[in-house]
């Protein structure tokens, strides 16, 4: 999607000093044939403690949907702004590839990445990917319990 | 106006609401098929069936039960989620769950055209037209039907429209409940009417985490009927912060895991209900019957879109352009029309010209479209033909009751002017009616009816002049009669009855002069137009005379084009059709003549001809399916001279079309009339009616009249009158 926007929205949601000690990391998720409509994801990370920190992207435009995203619905309190790290939901089979804005002290801190998933008229996925963020785990493929096929993140 | 609101949306939406119609009755079969397809769990709790699964299956994460009744697991198998479907008496995974990819495509170009917002916004009108359309078409049904207790009553009107309301009357009901339910599902997804639902109760809940509970012990799930549930999530097994959440038909909520009891519980808010319900009522999940129905209603779209798109434009091409007309709320003169074969209408476009050009702000309508009120309107001139005798023409059938609804008129003259013809009993009976009607409703008359005799230019022109005169404006009559598009048809054969060349009869076939081509010849049409037996054929003679009207002996699916014919004494047209020969070609049109049909059903039909009226009766017989009884009283001269389809006739009696035959021969030595024979028969016609019989007359007036004499005689004492049986439909005439 639009590119200049996720920068800037990161930069400010994750409210780094200065774009100086920040670097951009890409997303890519493809999904399984699950068989169904276009799914909403949700990926945002936690801290050390499992709690809530900020919000990645969020594949989901309709917000009155989103309490399906139940993991990430509840840590925001539903009340998330996604403002320019948002987009359309994912088709089946469908791969989503976006990059954002990471603040370098994020990095190898004990921060996880959970993603949710939810597809119409099937089963809400909660955390269906949960991977650590660190430097080794640059491009290594991850596997979903639900409609993610494979997901993964590079530095 | 209303007529417009019925058409406009159809016209503008066809395409969509074809679209949005047919995948609708495709989706309609579903439930059916998965309520047939799911296992009957009734009597189970949610505590029992939960039990049961996790004892048998492993790796389960939730339940859900659909709509159909259907259970359905979700599984974690090694890192892999599976769908099982679930037999509820055993708790076994008895098969894989497969969505049908067809069903979600087809929902998809239901709900979005397989579009995204702008799909669903465009299905949502289309919802919004179909509900105008259905409501608007249904007022004019009772409008039609002659209100609310008859709208269950037989569909008088030619074939066409008999189809088109016949078909609209069945699907009403689940098309009217399919628009609202869609509209209101359409309205919800765009948030202009609330959906419900708080917050989610689920928000900060604490299970106790102590060690957890046998799930057929938890109270809260042995308290759920299988039948309510919609879905429950069990708690992850190796995670202690985690919660059982259980949605039923009532609310939802978190149970803890370790005492089986509430966390926290929301239930339904009104709004939430109301969609649920919406939601069942348009989709019929859960209530298979119901989605039939709507799906069977739905079927009738295209049928009704092609019938009415006929209807519209057949509406269009029968009136005449009127240039400059003005609305009906500003005209100071309103002209309206009462016609049959829309020969009036000729003359009221060129009184409407006159009266236009001379000045005045002119409305002319049919006049069926009679309004209420008319604000600005000084004075109202009908133009009325007569159907047979004294009844209303097919565009004025509705005045009599439009008028009878509005309110008392004040300052509004008015003057009416009647066609039709002198040899009928009741000349321009419809148009005294109508003066009367109008007088009593506090118009003020500005003369006696005027009239005018078969289209008599002169009479007309008369009439024109004295309306100047009292109007004081120079009327400058531009009259051309009003014909419609004629087709070439060429004799084919022709059979002659009688001795005397200067009274014989004669029956006379055509077929089209020139065969179909392109896209009708590909659809098998004929070259002929649209017809059925009893229309009527109007033959244009050479040089322009007037055109003259014979019924019709067969329909457009015979192929050919039969009418019986007797020269008349000085008659234009009957000599010009006696003296044709196998290979002329003549100018004609067609007539729908819808009251002259056999009823739909299956009573007794008792026909009545004499002479040539025997042409469109022997066509009903030929088209007679043989379990209904067919009575034919027939007069002729004598039994070799004008005995008209005289083997026919017999061959028909021997097939068991016609139950009997009875002949009446007026110049034989017995001399009797067809009326001699309806009395001697009085004891059979009489029970014939008593069993709903219809009665269709077919002959010159004076044959007519003695017949309608017989029936009184027939019907005296039985608390049945003529007039009665004509009111109902089931005395008709078809006289010349």
């Amino acid at each position: 999607m639009k590119h200049a926007w996720p920068l800037a929205a990161v930069a400010g949601a994750l409210a780094v000093p200065s774009i100086a000690s920040a670097r951009p990391v890409a997303l890519e998720t493809q999904l399984t044939s699950y068989g169904g409509d276009g799914a909403y994801l949700a990926i945002y990370l936690t801290d050390r403690v499992g709690k809530y920190h900020s919000t990645l992207w969020v594949a989901a435009p309709k917000a009155k949907y989103w309490k399906h995203l139940s993991d990430w619905y509840r840590a925001t309190g539903g009340t998330a702004k996604v403002d320019g790290i948002s987009g359309a939901s994912v088709g089946a089979g469908k791969t989503l590839r976006v990059t954002v804005e990471l603040a370098d002290a994020l990095l190898d801190a004990g921060y996880e990445i959970h993603i949710d998933t939810a597809v119409e008229k099937m089963k809400d996925n909660p955390s269906e990917v949960v991977v650590p963020l660190t430097s080794a785990g640059t491009g290594k493929p991850a596997v979903g319990r639900g409609y993610v096929k494979s997901f993964r993140y590079t530095l | 106006m209303l007529r417009k609101l019925h058409s406009t949306p159809g016209l503008i939406a066809a395409l969509l609401l074809l679209v949005v119609a047919l995948t609708g009755s495709v989706l309609s079969v579903f439930p059916t098929l998965e309520q047939a397809a799911a296992k009957d769990a009734s009597g189970i709790d949610v505590a029992t069936l939960a039990s049961r699964v996790s004892a048998r299956v492993s790796g389960v994460e939730s339940l859900v039960r659909e709509p159909s009744g259907l259970i359905i697991a979700y599984r974690l198998v090694g890192e892999e989620q599976r769908i099982s479907i679930i037999d509820p008496a055993s708790g076994e995974a008895v098969a894989a769950y497969q969505p049908s990819a067809v069903q979600r495509w087809v929902k998809n170009l239901h709900r979005r055209l397989l579009l995204d917002d702008a799909g669903r916004v465009a299905t949502g009108v289309a919802a919004a037209c179909m509900l105008v359309i259905v409501l608007s078409g249904l007022t004019l049904l009772v409008r039609r039907m002659g209100g609310w207790k008859q709208l269950s009553g037989p569909v008088r009107g030619t074939t066409l429209q008999r189809l088109h309301n016949e078909i609209a009357r069945f699907a009403l009901a689940g098309l009217v409940l399919s628009a609202a339910t869609g509209l209101l599902m359409s309205l919800a997804t765009f948030g202009l009417i609330p959906e419900g639902g708080g917050t989610d109760p689920l928000l900060d809940v604490q299970p106790s985490a102590a060690s957890a509970m046998a799930l057929d012990r938890m109270p809260e799930l042995q308290a759920v009927d299988v039948s309510r549930l919609r879905q429950l999530k069990l708690a992850g097994p190796g995670d202690p912060g985690d919660v059982i959440e259980l949605e039923t038909t009532d609310g939802a909520g978190a149970i803890d895991p370790a005492t089986g009891t509430w966390l926290a519980y929301t239930a339904l808010d009104g709004w939430q209900r109301l969609h649920a319900t919406v939601r069942m009522l348009h989709t019929g999940d859960g209530m298979w019957w119901l989605g039939l129905l709507l799906g069977a209603s739905s079927l009738a779209v295209p049928v009704l879109a092609v019938t009415g798109f006929l209807l519209w434009r057949r509406r269009r091409q029968g009136l005449p352009r009127l240039i400059g007309n003005v609305p009906a709320q500003d005209a100071d003169t309103v002209l309206l029309v009462g016609s049959e074969t829309n020969t009036t209408w000729g003359f009221a476009v060129a009184l409407h010209a006159a009266l236009t050009s001379a000045g005045l702000r002119v409305h002319t309508a049919p006049m069926n479209d009679f309004a209420a009120r008319y604000r600005t309107a000084r004075r109202l001139l009908v133009l009325t033909s007569t159907y047979g005798d004294g009844v209303a023409p097919e565009s004025a059938r509705q005045f009599t009751a439009r008028l009878a609804r509005a309110r008392a008129s004040t300052g509004v003259a008015f003057a009416v002017l009647g066609f039709g013809d002198r040899q009928f009993a009741q000349f321009c009976g419809f148009a005294h009616q109508v003066h009367l009607a109008l007088a009593a409703k506090g118009f003020e008359v500005l003369r006696e009816p005027g009239t005018v005799d078969r289209h008599s230019e002169p009479e007309f022109r008369q009439w024109c002049e004295w309306l100047g005169q009292t109007l004081g404006v120079a009327l400058d009559i531009q009259y051309t009669p009003m014909l419609p598009p004629t087709t070439a048809l060429k004799l084919v054969s022709r059979t002659d009855y009688g001795a005397d060349p200067q009274t014989l009869a004669a029956v006379l076939r055509f077929v089209p002069a020139a065969a179909a081509t392109g896209w009708r010849s590909w659809l098998g049409f004929s070259g002929l137009p649209p017809f059925e037996t009893g229309d009527l054929l109007g033959v244009v003679p050479p040089e322009g005379a007037a055109p003259r009207y014979y019924s019709l002996a067969s329909a457009a699916t015979d192929g050919v084009v039969e009418i019986c014919v007797r020269r008349q004494h000085g008659g234009v047209c009957s000599t010009y059709l006696t003296g044709l020969q196998p290979g002329a070609t003549i100018e004609a049109f067609v007539r729908p003549n819808a009251r002259f049909r056999p009823a739909a059903g299956d009573v007794p039909v008792i026909l009545i001809g004499a002479g040539t009226g025997i042409g469109p009766l022997i066509g009903f017989v030929r088209h007679n399916p043989p379990q209904r009884p067919m009575y034919l009283y027939f007069g002729a001269r004598d039994a070799e001279d004008g005995f008209l389809y005289r083997d026919e006739l017999h061959g028909l009696v021997g097939d068991r079309r016609l139950h009997a035959l009875t002949t009446a021969f007026s110049r034989s030595v017995e001399r009797a009339y067809v009326q001699d024979r309806l009395v001697a028969d009085a004891q059979r016609l009489r029970e014939l009616v008593g069993q709903g019989a219809q009665v269709m007359v077919c002959g010159g007036r004076k044959m007519a009249a003695g017949v309608a004499d017989a029936w009184e005689r027939i019907l005296a004492g039985s608390g049945l009158t003529v007039a009665l049986l004509r009111t109902q439909g089931r005395y008709v005439e078809d006289v010349y």
